[in-house]
């Protein structure tokens, strides 16, 4: 199964609109979705483009968020499950 | 209106109580339908006003009285960019290039247009290699492919259904490449994104 | 969560039933969207019976229910409720109630308090009785309501109080929250005042908040007043006007998120109902508990249906553009069809922002 190793990338017709509070909104026009992120989020999104690997991501995290929870590892690959089950992101082929 | 306007982007109009319509005008038109229509203003005459959108090959079907129309836009902001939506001559300037560009596609369009479908029907494509990539989105009816170069997305094909390359692209893309991706995506694909 | 029939459509399981449990209430209340007859010594109205109350939740709970409200009218009004307390506590449901709390009692409570995992709302319009009894009609019910609201916090039942925001009240909010502090309420949510029934009345005189108003008060209660206060303190606006935070956050209330799709209402006399908008609008009632099956009801109703295939994809105006539509659908269809008799027509608030041009930007496309 590549996908578990590998990293996703973002569906490029997403529109990531950023709000006062850091947090954003994600709409896909093509299927009418939304949903809200909060500004970890918002910088794994940013970070998805198919190349960065998950190791560096959570690095840059760790430095620019102050309270990272321990199990940011298990957070970040429900998210960018979610991501994926939503079709908001996808693999490479 | 591409490319002065485009989906999202967010509009700032004013109404026309202090003002004229005037030809090149951007307004807001009141259809009386759901969705609000943003075109150009191409003349005001006795009957009405006509109006057309800068990438559109006609004038739109009605003649508009000028209680139809919400407003003329002023400003546009595209993420943190704003800038002036010009209206009048300086509306037509600003709209020249995107009308010449139209009809001058049109032209070639039209001459093009048969030897296209005829390759395309005739499968004689791929005259060079591009290098494109595929990324597989999941879909509730499943595996949505689209095709990417340069980070533009230039087709898509959905589960069940063929490849839509947009114009002129399908000329530069061999069928065995599209078909290898639909192939990888096959063998790759996870359970979850079947 | 839903599953898939054999004809293709899906099946949504009937989680919530919210019973309109008297025709009656024992309060007046100049806003009631739902506009009950007063019931008072010299005159007493029809309850839902307990009979029917049981076949309804014998017939509900395949269908997958889990959890029940019970309203009014004044719930606790009816001359079985610790019957139906008890139907409840037996058949392990959630329980939500929403009363006024004037008839509350420690008997009561106690009964309230063995039923699983019990979540009840106390509405107080004023913090003082003046203000309070203007708004609810009945001399001395502030008074009534507090005591009430006392044995609820005794049996640590974390009681949240309900308050319906207007012009007679709006400079009451702060003292309403020290108010919920002293009495040891769990929180306080804020209503807007609904233009329905008599809350349309309420509108048409002027006595309701403007929607910057409203949007005003959302901006000092999120910046100031929540700041100052340990009490939850939930202010009940469409989401579009809402943090992210409070949708999609780990402290994100569900508030505002619209379960539509899962809930049947019955109203105090056996109808099925949208919700109790059935009782002034017989459209939105779809037959009867003594002689319908609930099963084919809630499978077949045209109105049901219709809701669950055009939601949230046929909503009109602002709604329609609307990035939350998807978990919003419309804020209260009731509400949206009472005013236009459109099931699919935009919330009044958000189509009243919008006209203004005050919708937020960031959340329409």
């Amino acid at each position: 199964m590549m996908h578990e190793c590998s990293l996703p990338t973002i569906n490029p017709q997403v529109v990531c609109r950023e709000e006062f509070d850091g947090w954003a909104i994600l709409f896909d026009p093509d299927s009418g979705k939304a949903f809200g992120i909060n500004p970890v989020a918002v910088r794994i999104w940013k970070n998805l483009d198919g190349k960065t690997k998950k190791e560096d991501i959570l690095q840059e995290l760790k430095s620019s968020f102050s309270e990272v929870p321990e199990n940011i590892e298990s957070d970040f690959v429900d998210f960018v499950r979610d991501l994926v089950e939503k079709g908001f992101a996808g693999y490479e082929v | 209106m591409n490319p002065i306007l485009r989906d999202l982007d967010k509009l700032y109009f004013c109404s026309f109580e202090k003002g004229e319509i005037r030809a090149g005008d951007v307004v807001v038109i009141d259809t009386g339908l759901e969705k609000k229509v943003i075109h150009r203003v191409v003349s005001v005459n006795e009957r009405g006003i006509i109006t057309r959108g800068d990438n559109n090959y006609a004038d739109d079907s009605w003649t508009l009285r000028s209680e139809q129309i919400a407003g003329k836009v002023m400003y546009a902001l595209r993420g943190k960019r704003k800038w002036i939506v010009r209206g009048g001559w300086g509306g037509q300037i600003q709209s020249a290039p995107t009308i010449f560009k139209r009809k001058l596609l049109w032209r070639v369009h039209g001459i093009l247009r048969p030897i296209y479908q005829g390759l395309v029907t005739s499968e004689k494509l791929g005259f060079i290699s591009l290098p494109v990539k595929a990324i597989a989105l999941q879909r509730p009816e499943g595996v949505e492919l689209l095709l990417m170069l340069s980070g533009h997305i230039v087709g898509k094909k959905k589960t069940g259904e063929p490849w839509r390359i947009k114009p002129p692209m399908r000329l530069f893309l061999k069928e065995s490449d599209l078909s290898e991706i639909v192939d990888r995506m096959n063998s790759l694909q996870s359970p979850r994104m079947k | 969560m839903e599953s898939t029939a054999g004809r293709g459509e899906k099946i949504y399981p009937l989680r919530r039933i919210y019973f309109y449990l008297t025709e009656g209430c024992n309060l007046a209340c100049r806003h009631c969207w739902i506009d009950p007859s007063y019931q008072h010594a010299d005159k007493v109205y029809p309850s839902l019976p307990l009979n029917l109350f049981r076949s309804i939740i014998d017939q509900a709970i395949p269908l997958g229910l889990t959890n029940i409200k019970l309203t009014g009218g004044e719930p606790f009004l009816h001359p079985q409720i610790f019957e139906i307390l008890e139907l409840i506590r037996s058949k392990k449901l959630k329980l939500e109630i929403e009363t006024n709390g004037v008839l509350c009692t420690p008997e009561l409570v106690s009964s309230i308090a063995r039923c699983e995992m019990p979540m009840i709302s106390v509405s107080i319009d004023g913090a003082d009785a003046k203000t309070h009894e203007w708004i609810r009609g009945v001399p001395g019910c502030f008074e009534d309501t507090l005591k009430g609201l006392s044995y609820l916090v005794e049996a640590d039942l974390k009681p949240q109080i309900i308050m319906t925001l207007m012009k007679k009240n709006r400079d009451q909010i702060e003292k309403m929250v020290r108010l919920g502090e002293s009495m040891g309420a769990d929180s306080i949510k804020l209503n807007i005042l609904q233009p329905m029934a008599r809350g349309d009345s309420m509108h048409k005189e002027g006595e309701g908040l403007s929607v910057q108003e409203l949007m005003d008060i959302g901006k000092w209660i999120e910046e100031i007043l929540a700041k100052s206060t340990s009490i939850k303190i939930l202010y009940d606006l469409p989401l579009a006007f809402m943090p992210l935070s409070c949708m999609f956050g780990d402290e994100g209330s569900g508030c505002g998120v619209c379960k539509i799709q899962e809930i049947l209402g019955v109203l105090a006399d056996g109808s099925y109902a949208l919700c109790g908008i059935g009782r002034n609008i017989p459209e939105l009632t779809f037959g009867h508990a003594a002689y319908d099956n609930l099963e084919d009801i809630w499978r077949n109703s045209e109105v049901l249906r219709q809701i669950r295939n055009g939601l949230p994809n046929r909503l009109k105006g602002i709604c329609g553009k609307c990035l939350m539509k998807n978990i919003c659908r419309g804020s209260c269809i009731a509400q949206n069809y009472y005013r236009n008799k459109d099931l699919w027509a935009p919330f009044w608030y958000c189509d009243e922002a919008y006209r203004e041009g005050i919708f937020p930007e960031g959340r329409y496309v």
